[in-house]
């Protein structure tokens, strides 16, 4: 698998980030001197079609700054982003709108993603009703689909987030960022909030969600233990750059880079640790 | 408010006592760590040989015996309008002086409100409703609030969740951790301090001046988690409880506390009670393994044969979900992950028969009509299931 593809392999990217940076001047309260926080710095990204890219990496990596300006909440410093064939940081407000439809985030903790005050249904019909699609009768058909879809019960509809566990919150998160039928999912740390056996559910709606629906995902994470799963590459991140790509079956054989040896190491196995030498 | 923002008037405070002498005065500098004499471990092997002598009876009669005794434990939840919730129903197990026992299981399942009820911390509506349980020989339900307050962080302490919740804002980690030791050994604070830095050296191999005199806002998460970690060795209890420590953590973070967990618990000899929903965290910690469910302890054994054979169906779904390997990890390309169907039931709507038989791929007839009976398969192994007898 090409890592670089050109511009004229590009038709089988969805997306394209080239050269991407971004900096945060910041300034101590009270003091004069200022100083820059470089959150990325020239990411060169490709993720195709119907494909998984994981980007792995620690805290303070620049992964989520990454996701943030893919959906531009935060505007990169310079670079280019082609989304679909177009360079997302050109459109307009009306444009991006549109174009922001076809991106969605799901996020870490999906009890401070939802709503506490909407239905479960108020909730997934949301960006329906915020892009106007539909009339009002259609908007409840098609979030109750979704719903079902996403492995939530009809009955459901009516409960409130604060009703639902763990892992049916973030089913909820996933229902509703597919309402706008998206291209491009973005996963930020979607799973590391739930239980091993909840993630593994979760891993298996969204395979099923990519095979019927042609899904991409931008898989953001700082755990490679459900990558290969999930996966088709593996971008990993460090201070603001990309230091390692490869497949998930590779990196996790052979590491090259000591920051991805470091992840692989840590990876909870259940062989990894010794028992221990006898109670004391 | 962003906890930085909280913080601000107080780091003001300490920019404004560097300018201004009288008041630095009243700031307590840190003690100079580089200078001490004693190294880390040295310092608290030869602190108990002391105590050893001081308290000769109790000491031994602590170590050899069993440290911890549960017997029948249940804990109710009234809900304001609600019905009972019965969270965990009639559970007991023993843990030994030194030993390390690990509490399997997904959310929901009574883990957290089982390492609460031990100390009495159980949030509000929670109620213990029978069942004992002993401490180094004393019944902690029969104690008053104030034998516990001894108790707890002294003899049991509880390593939290979420560091950054459980640390004071606004007060310098040194003070956070002098303070654990004031409050059980009393004491000058100069001393308390000095001890502090004992601990948080334990916990930290470099840059312990600066985390000392830092607040929680200037650490990063891996950084906070040591200093509860400090905190909780501080007065060298005999019993750790520690609910999911790496919960929040990045997994190369998660790794070294682990790791730091390990070495506390092999050098000092303290016995670990350790929560978590990942079989993975709890091999090398710990020697024995409670699996719960809905509530129930539904199966018990070293851990080592609990990995290798497990007997219940849940155990068996649970350690599926781990990759046993790094090479058995990279084979899995793009292929589903296996599971186990549905979700933990809702404690206050059980089924009749085996709480875990709507999510059983291996039930039989009698599964729907009652609960499986605890029977023992092996020496030192017992499993809640009709599979074998139950």
């Amino acid at each position: 698998m090409a890592a670089e593809p050109t511009f004229a392999e590009s038709s089988a990217a969805l997306v394209r980030v080239a050269n991407l940076s971004k900096s945060y001047v910041q300034r101590r309260w009270l003091s004069r001197g200022q100083f820059t926080v470089r959150a990325l710095e020239a990411v060169d990204l490709v993720i195709f079609r119907g494909r998984t890219l994981a980007l792995v990496g620690e805290s303070g990596s620049g992964k989520s700054t990454l996701a943030r300006c893919l959906v531009r909440l935060e505007e990169p410093t310079s670079g280019e982003i082609w989304f679909d064939g177009r360079n997302l940081l050109s459109l307009g407000r009306v444009e991006l709108r549109a174009a922001r439809g076809q991106i969605q985030l799901i996020f870490q903790d999906p009890a401070a993603a939802l709503n506490p005050h909407l239905t479960a249904l108020e909730i997934v019909a949301e960006p329906l009703v915020v892009q106007g699609r539909g009339r009002p009768r259609e908007q409840r058909e098609r979030a109750l689909a979704l719903m079902e879809q996403v492995g939530l019960a009809r009955q459901w509809a009516s409960r409130s987030p604060a009703e639902f566990s763990g892992g049916q919150r973030q089913r909820l998160a996933i229902a509703r960022a597919l309402a706008l039928e998206p291209r491009l999912l973005i996963l930020d740390e979607a799973l590391s909030a739930l239980d091993l056996s909840v993630q593994a559910q979760i891993v298996n709606l969204l395979l099923e969600l990519q095979a019927s629906r042609g899904l991409t995902y931008l898989y953001i994470t700082h755990d490679l233990s459900l990558v290969p799963h999930l996966a088709d590459e593996v971008a990993v991140m460090q201070g603001g750059t990309i230091v390692e790509r490869g497949t998930p079956a590779g990196l996790l054989r052979r590491p090259q880079h000591p920051h991805s040896r470091a992840l692989v190491a840590a990876v909870p196995l259940l062989q990894a640790y010794a028992p221990p030498q006898g109670a004391a | 408010m962003r906890r930085e923002e909280y913080a601000r008037p107080f780091r003001l405070f300490h920019r404004f006592a560097r300018v201004c002498p009288r008041v630095a005065n009243r700031v307590p500098a840190p003690p100079d760590l580089t200078r001490m004499t004693y190294p880390l471990f040295q310092a608290i092997d030869t602190e108990t040989a002391v105590d050893r002598d001081a308290a000769p009876r109790e000491r031994t009669r602590v170590a050899r015996g069993t440290l911890l005794e549960v017997r029948d434990l249940a804990v109710h939840f009234q809900t304001s309008a609600g019905p009972v919730v019965p969270a965990v129903e009639g559970i007991s197990f023993d843990l030994v002086a030194g030993e390390g026992v690990g509490i399997l299981g997904e959310s929901g399942c009574g883990k957290s409100t089982t390492a609460l009820a031990l100390l009495r911390l159980l949030p509000p509506g929670g109620r213990i409703v029978r069942g004992s349980i002993r401490f180094s020989g004393r019944d902690l339900l029969m104690a008053d609030e104030r034998e516990m307050e001894k108790t707890r962080g002294a003899q049991i302490s509880l390593i939290f969740q979420e560091p950054g919740i459980a640390l004071h804002p606004t007060m310098r980690v040194s003070d956070q951790v002098s303070e654990v030791i004031h409050a059980h050994r009393g004491g000058s604070w100069k001393r308390c301090r000095e001890e502090a830095a004992v601990a948080l050296a334990l916990v930290f191999s470099r840059d312990t001046p600066r985390i000392f005199a830092a607040y929680p806002h200037e650490l990063s998460g891996g950084q906070r988690q040591r200093v509860l970690i400090a905190q909780a060795l501080a007065c060298r209890p005999a019993l750790v409880i520690a609910d999911e420590p790496t919960a929040s953590l990045d997994m190369t973070i998660q790794a070294e506390i682990l790791a730091l967990l390990r070495e506390c618990k092999q050098r000092l000899g303290i016995a670990l009670l350790l929560v978590s929903h990942n079989p993975a965290i709890l091999a090398g910690l710990t020697e024995r393994v409670l699996v719960m469910y809905a509530g129930r302890i539904v199966e018990e054994g070293p851990l080592e044969q609990i990995y290798r054979e497990p007997l219940h169906p849940y155990t068996q779904g649970l350690l599926r979900s781990v990759p046993p390997s790094v090479e058995e990890a990279a084979q899995a390309l793009k292929t589903r992950l296996p599971v186990i169907p549905g979700n933990p039931p809702d404690p206050a709507r059980l089924p009749a028969g085996c709480p875990f038989e709507p999510r059983c791929t291996e039930r039989l007839a009698v599964c729907v009509s009652r609960e499986p009976r605890e029977v023992r398969p092996e020496v030192a192994r017992r499993v809640r299931c009709f599979k074998y007898g139950g």
